[in-house]
């Protein structure tokens, strides 16, 4: 009875008319970047992220949950079409999705994805409705230790899905820790890496980091490769899914949910584990796997679902403990300390609204979804016919408005720009980046809580085993790196990161 | 080829072990205190000690396995063009954009930005800058409110 009144609540704020504005804006908003070539949904979140800056927290942050939800669903929408996939999570769908727009069928794939996505999203709307509360209770006894633990597994969990070798990846989670110590000391106020720069007293902002990671190195990497691309523009017919689609589609979208659900909401977990997961449950359980890559509606239906449920899920460890699960959520985290809210166990008793209003919306912003995109997908397929020499120009700009109206300093724009090089030069190096970003974001948590552990311990690191639920995280931890450092698991990983 | 393939990692080793070195001897000047009381230069230390051991295990792997199979894409090569254009636009924009305001700032980062391609088309270009940079301003500082000015 209690969640009900809880949902109440939380329909009451998000059916307000301004923040169902907020909601339809941030999901439009958020597939129409989001569908533009190359632009996965970290880029898409960046880059709207100072359109929310003037609002109130609460639609500020409906939007900015609507603005992910559409962007996934854009990248769906141009692995299908183009198979170019705008982030790793769609990579999965463009296997199959494309497959089958190849056959002439991008409708009913289109369509069974907008469906899947949005069964998905409510019944993951349901898991955090009821295991949010339930985390949040277990996180209010959490201690110090207890969060350096959850974040370290998170970061281990960064680096078992970072693409490339694992010592690389732990590299960049190091230098991510070192560029996020940038900054004021917070225990004892020494300025820390700052270089005299005044800009960088209060640390180097993870939003410019982030577009010019992911924007800027990427529009660099992608002209490389030249702007011709295969484009299916052929007109998108029936966008509704057969009723033997449907019967193939139903128990995978299932499944996707369940698999979404539990994994998106860990840390380090996410969207891709979960559709990349999915695939290979669904190809396992087929009659016959060898449709699978050749235009199998499942196969699109199922990690369509499983990336939604897990977008949502994200959203758990991010309301009810503070920690990000994956490089978006911590562009979420520094946007509700813009607004002033301290992400933690306590958002939920302090401000009920915020934290109801934002799980109603979800909902919301999904059937928004379901309801916008099947009439327009040919908007859509429009835009996504626009060349990429006129595409490129554009993301340049935003990101450079987007840094600088951050904080209206043009110092932003010049710490996007070194991310840029950075970005550019790492990936040339064959290291992922995002771990970086990542680490970037919890670093100053972790060094935080880690120092206040051995403070209270008095300096024995013994405090980390000694405590049970620590104990129980870190061993969690260590299986995870010694399972990715073991050869045959490598090499296991190596080919599934291929196909 | 194989030493073509590990210098890739060989790379990324140097620029690690770099990156710790720095760390360390910036660290370094920090007051460390102790584990119970650590001083703000106890964390980087440590991560700093910690990059160069990773680097020094990566650069050992890198110069002993020279048959180890290729990561990801290999014979990568810097392509110059794309990265100094798509930054010269960004960083022209930080500069204009606080004199010029919004209108010509836009304008010239979308040209400069076309110029990333080998044969840019001049005339489409210039249309679509001019187009895109009043789209850019009408919305963020008309609708939104950015602080920011039109024109000087």
């Amino acid at each position: 009875m209690e969640t009900l009144g809880h949902l109440a609540t939380g329909f009451g704020v998000a059916l307000t008319p301004e923040n169902l504005l907020f909601c339809l804006s941030g999901v439009l908003l958020g597939t129409l970047i989001g569908v533009l070539p190359g632009i996965g949904p970290l880029t898409t979140v960046a880059l709207l992220l100072p359109l929310t800056f003037q609002l109130e927290p609460i639609g500020a942050l409906i939007m900015l949950a609507g603005i992910y939800y559409g962007a996934q669903y854009g990248g769906s929408t141009t692995a299908i079409l183009i198979n170019l996939p705008g982030e790793a999570s769609s990579v999965v769908t463009c296997l199959d999705g494309h497959a089958l727009a190849r056959q002439g069928r991008a409708g009913a794939a289109l369509g069974m994805a907008a469906i899947g996505s949005f069964i998905a999203g409510s019944i993951a709307t349901v898991v955090i409705v009821v295991a949010g509360p339930l985390l949040g209770r277990i996180a209010l006894s959490f201690g110090p230790a207890e969060y350096w633990a959850l974040m370290t597994v998170g970061l281990i969990g960064v680096v078992v899905l970072a693409r490339g070798p694992v010592l690389k990846a732990l590299g960049m989670i190091v230098i991510g820790l070192v560029v996020g110590l940038v900054g004021t000391d917070v225990t004892t106020g020494t300025p820390r890496f700052t270089f005299g720069l005044p800009e960088l007293i209060d640390g180097v902002g993870f939003a410019p980091v982030a577009m010019g990671l992911f924007g800027l190195a990427e529009v660099a990497i992608n002209l490389e490769h030249g702007s011709a691309r295969n484009i299916l523009t052929a007109k998108v017919a029936g966008v509704l899914p057969t009723r033997d689609d449907l019967r193939r589609s139903l128990p995978a979208v299932l499944r996707g949910t369940a698999l979404g659900s539990l994994l998106g909401s860990l840390p380090g977990g996410g969207p891709v584990l979960s559709s990349f997961a999915s695939y290979t449950v669904e190809k396992k359980l087929a009659d016959d796997p060898s449709r699978f890559g050749r235009g199998a509606i499942e196969g699109v239906a199922g990690p369509e679902a499983a990336n939604n449920a897990a977008a949502q899920t994200s959203f758990i460890p991010l309301l009810t403990l503070g920690i990000p699960a994956n490089p978006v959520m911590a562009l979420m985290i520094g946007a509700m300390m813009i607004h002033g809210i301290t992400p933690g166990p306590r958002v939920m008793t302090a401000q009920p609204g915020l934290f109801w209003g934002i799980i109603a919306s979800m909902w919301i912003g999904n059937a928004m979804l379901l309801v916008l995109n099947l009439p327009l997908i040919g908007l859509w397929v429009r835009l996504l016919a626009t060349p990429y020499r006129l595409l490129f120009p554009m993301i340049v700009l935003f990101c450079s408005l987007g840094a600088y109206a951050l904080n209206n300093s043009a110092f932003e724009v010049l710490v996007m720009a070194v991310a840029g090089v950075a970005g550019y030069g790492f990936r040339k190096l064959g290291c992922d980046t995002a771990p970086l970003l990542m680490a970037m974001v919890l670093g100053p948590m972790m060094e935080e809580n880690f120092r206040r552990a051995m403070l209270l311990s008095q300096g024995r690191l013994a405090v980390f085993v000694e405590r049970p639920f620590s104990l129980g995280l870190l061993t969690i931890g260590a299986t995870l790196l010694l399972f990715v450092l073991i050869p045959t698991v490598r090499r296991s990983r190596e080919t599934a990161f291929r196909e | 080829m194989a030493r073509l393939d590990t210098s890739q990692d060989t790379a990324a080793g140097l620029l690690f072990l770099t990156i710790a070195l720095l760390v360390l001897v910036a660290g370094g000047q920090l007051p460390f205190g102790t584990p119970a009381q650590m001083g703000a230069g106890f964390v980087p230390m440590l991560l700093g000690t910690g990059l160069l051991i990773l680097s020094v295990v990566i650069l050992l792997r890198a110069w002993h396995q020279p048959a180890a199979p290729p990561l990801g894409r290999t014979g990568e090569t810097w392509a110059w063009r794309p990265l100094a254009t798509v930054l010269g636009a960004a960083l022209t924009f930080a500069l204009l954009v606080p004199h010029a305001g919004l209108l010509l700032s836009a304008f010239a980062t979308v040209v400069i930005a076309g110029f990333a391609v080998e044969r840019p088309r001049l005339l489409e270009l210039m249309a679509f800058a001019v187009g895109l940079a009043v789209v850019v301003a009408v919305v963020f500082i008309g609708l939104l409110g950015l602080p920011i000015a039109w024109l000087p």
